[in-house]
């Protein structure tokens, strides 16, 4: 059980369950609301199901921690973290920014993150010190961080609390969102972790900023394997994150007054 | 010690041969995968008479080989000597394998270009006479031309988009060379919006009567003197996306009469093959004519909603179109503030167009602009969109901005606030926005 064995194995996976993401694509029915407005569709299921089944046909020892199915056996010293759609409520609203997203933990550190973009076609993977790429179309290629070391020559992805957050939280978080929009030339907000994580490693956005929208494990594990190959860094401080190229993860954590203790 | 030696060497060829399996297998996958997605195949898209002539010179072949084969096989068993005749068959086999396989290769790639512009011809057709039905208007009006154009465009963008975006090899070291940016506002314009802004202004001048074309781009086209209507284009919304390679971006057309008030307009979205258009008074529609209103609807009835799941899209002020950064953006950026603490989910992909779309299709409850630099050309498209969406049920606006002046059309800092009635109202009273209105000016 190699890396590249791993990693090929996830690819094919997730590649797979892409046609069924596609299938649904606007049109796969909600079977549940849970708490937080978050909603579930049949796909998130299927998907789910596809994905845990094969792996554990697979991997018959590896732990897995999942979005619905919730941990499995997670003590193992492998896990499987999967987030079946990222974005849901895009997915069923029929925009097309929604991910599938996969990551393997071994014990404390990650060393694997799939994350496939269905629409796009695009696969984001990473494998523990063996580089991010990005599969499009025909296309494989490596991926590297932005080389933008100013703030304020930097495009930022910003995600904000919803309103559902503590409202000092929420208060917090939109004073430093005007802070940022005063002092960063493009604040961009796509609304998906897995996604701007992604785009972030390949250059589209020269940073990462959650200013605590409540994400959870699943939701990032892969977008932060595929980041950190790409030799960006991913601070998390409490609910909040900052990713992206090193220098400006320190501007930022500055700008922000955020630190580690 | 040499027992050891070839155990080793064998251990070796061993290894050399998995790695060479490996690599076999691989690419006949690839191969396989190639041949999987080539649609149509050619034999296809082959008019009859190539079928039945191919398919003939296959009949002739395989006869031939077989009477070959026979005779050689009965020659042999026999001993006697093969007869001209047989030879004759024999060699003949050759030719015909030969035009087998120049035939094949002329009527799918030589021959291809024309059947797949007949194949484009025939779509468009279709479009056509779809819209005619749909629209429920005559072949020769004006509205119905003009998407029958624009579709045109559209269609040339995406084959060129396909070919030329190549899925992001191309794009840095193609745009970084093609990339420049107009000083005065830091704009980035591309030579990838130049050639897509050339093809659709081909497209839309093939019919007559032409109308002027508008657009950001440093080219102008020369403007009929009594214009009733006007093309606004937008070769490439998102152009900064395009050069950062993230697939967010769109080609917007609009056709405006003189106030600039958008009549036509198609949205499309290259990337992920999403296309949106509409005609004032006769719907939105999207991809194949699916009705935009019928899908906001169904989204709305599936999600729920309380003001707290409200998600509207905003255009983050940006410093750029500010060079003094004085009270305008202050103000602005109260606005958002305000915004920001009402609206449960916010969001700014940065494309207005898009933006506009998906507020049209129902992802987003409204769309509202909050920059100095947003002008008609980025946002005329989309309007049009969410206003047919939504008819009654929403309200799109357009106004001037305070401060903004009636010359320079391209430049004019505008607002558009269009979506849910409701969430519209909330925007524009509660979050503030009206106050960065110069009047109630409805330029819609």
């Amino acid at each position: 059980m190699t890396l590249d064995e791993l990693l090929g194995n996830a690819q094919r996976i997730v590649r797979d369950v892409g046609t069924i993401a596609r299938e649904g694509f606007g049109r796969s029915p909600i079977v549940r609301c849970k708490e937080g407005n978050d909603i579930v569709t049949r796909a998130d299921l299927e998907i789910e199901d596809y994905v845990l089944s094969s792996l554990r046909a697979l991997y018959p020892h590896h732990g897995f921690d999942s979005e619905e199915a919730g941990e499995q056996r997670a003590d193992a010293e492998y896990v499987w973290i999967l987030d079946p759609i990222d974005g849901t409520k895009y997915y069923a609203r029929g925009v097309p920014l929604y991910s599938i997203s996969l990551a393997l933990r071994k014990q404390e550190t990650l060393i694997l993150g799939v994350v496939y973009s269905p629409e796009t076609q695009q696969m984001f993977s990473a494998a523990l010190e063996k580089g991010a790429r990005v599969i499009d179309g025909a296309n494989d290629r490596e991926i590297e961080c932005s080389h933008t070391t100013q703030l304020d020559q930097a495009t930022v992805c910003v995600e904000i609390p919803s309103r559902d957050a503590l409202p000092g939280e929420r208060h917090w978080a939109m004073q430093k969102m005007r802070d940022l929009v005063d002092s960063v030339p493009r604040v961009r907000l796509l609304g998906v972790g897995a996604l701007s994580l992604c785009y972030c490693a390949m250059g589209g956005f020269d940073a990462y900023v959650n200013l605590g929208s409540g994400t959870r494990l699943y939701d990032m594990a892969a977008g932060q394997a595929v980041l950190q190959e790409a030799g960006g860094q991913f601070r998390q401080i409490r609910a909040k994150i900052v990713a992206g190229p090193p220098r400006l993860c320190e501007q930022l954590l500055e700008f922000l007054g955020l630190d580690e203790r | 010690m040499g027992r050891c030696d070839s155990i080793a060497r064998r251990v070796m060829l061993g290894h050399i041969f998995d790695k060479l399996l490996g690599i076999i297998s691989n690419k006949l996958r690839e191969l396989l995968e190639l041949v999987r997605r080539a649609r149509p195949w050619p034999w296809d898209i082959w008019p009859p008479w190539q079928k039945c002539l191919v398919g003939l010179l296959v009949a002739v072949f395989a006869l031939m080989l077989v009477y070959s084969a026979r005779q050689i096989w009965d020659s042999r068993q026999s001993g006697t000597m093969l007869t001209a005749w047989d030879w004759a068959v024999f060699w003949l086999m050759f030719p015909a394998l030969l035009s087998i396989g120049f035939l094949s290769w002329h009527f799918s790639v030589v021959a291809r270009p024309r059947t797949a512009i007949e194949i484009l011809r025939r779509e468009m057709e279709v479009f056509e006479e779809t819209a005619c039905r749909e629209l429920k208007l005559p072949k020769d009006h004006v509205y119905l031309r003009a998407l029958v154009r624009g579709r045109r465009a559209v269609q040339e963008v995406a084959e060129f988009i396909a070919t030329k975006w190549d899925r992001g090899r191309h794009t840095l070291s193609g745009t970084a060379a093609g990339a420049y940016t107009l000083p005065q506002n830091g704009r980035i314009n591309l030579h990838l919006g130049m050639d897509i802004l050339e093809m659709v202004a081909s497209h839309l001048n093939a019919e007559r009567p032409r109308y002027a074309i508008e657009s950001d781009e440093p080219v102008s086209y020369p403007e009929p003197d009594d214009w009733a209507y006007k093309w606004i284009v937008d070769p490439i919304d998102g152009s900064r996306h395009v050069l950062r390679q993230l697939p967010v971006f769109t080609t917007a057309i609009a056709l405006v009469d003189a106030q600039y008030r958008p009549y036509v307009s198609l949205v499309y979205a290259p990337t992920t093959g999403e296309l949106f258009f509409a005609v004032r008074g006769h719907g939105a529609y999207m991809n194949d004519w699916q009705l935009l209103r019928a899908f906001r609807e169904q989204c709305e009835k599936a999600v729920a909603k309380a003001k707290e799941s409200w998600k509207v899209h905003v255009e983050f002020p940006n410093c750029d179109g500010h060079q003094h950064r004085g009270s305008e953006f202050d103000r602005q950026c109260r606005s958002l503030q305000n915004i920001l603490q009402r609206i449960g989910r916010i969001r700014g992909f940065g494309v207005g167009s898009l933006g506009l779309a998906y507020a049209a299709k129902g992802a987003f409850e409204a769309y509202v602009t909050l920059p100095g630099t947003t002008r008609r050309v980025d946002v005329l498209a989309g309007a049009l969109l969410v206003m047919e969406s939504y008819g009654t049920a929403g309200s799109a606006r357009m106004v001037r901005a305070n401060g903004a002046t009636d010359r320079a059309p391209p430049m004019d800092g505008v607002y558009v606030v269009g979506g849910k009635k409701e969430v519209v109202s909330c925007l524009m009273t509660d979050c503030e926005v009206e106050s960065l209105f110069q009047g109630k000016e409805d330029l819609l």
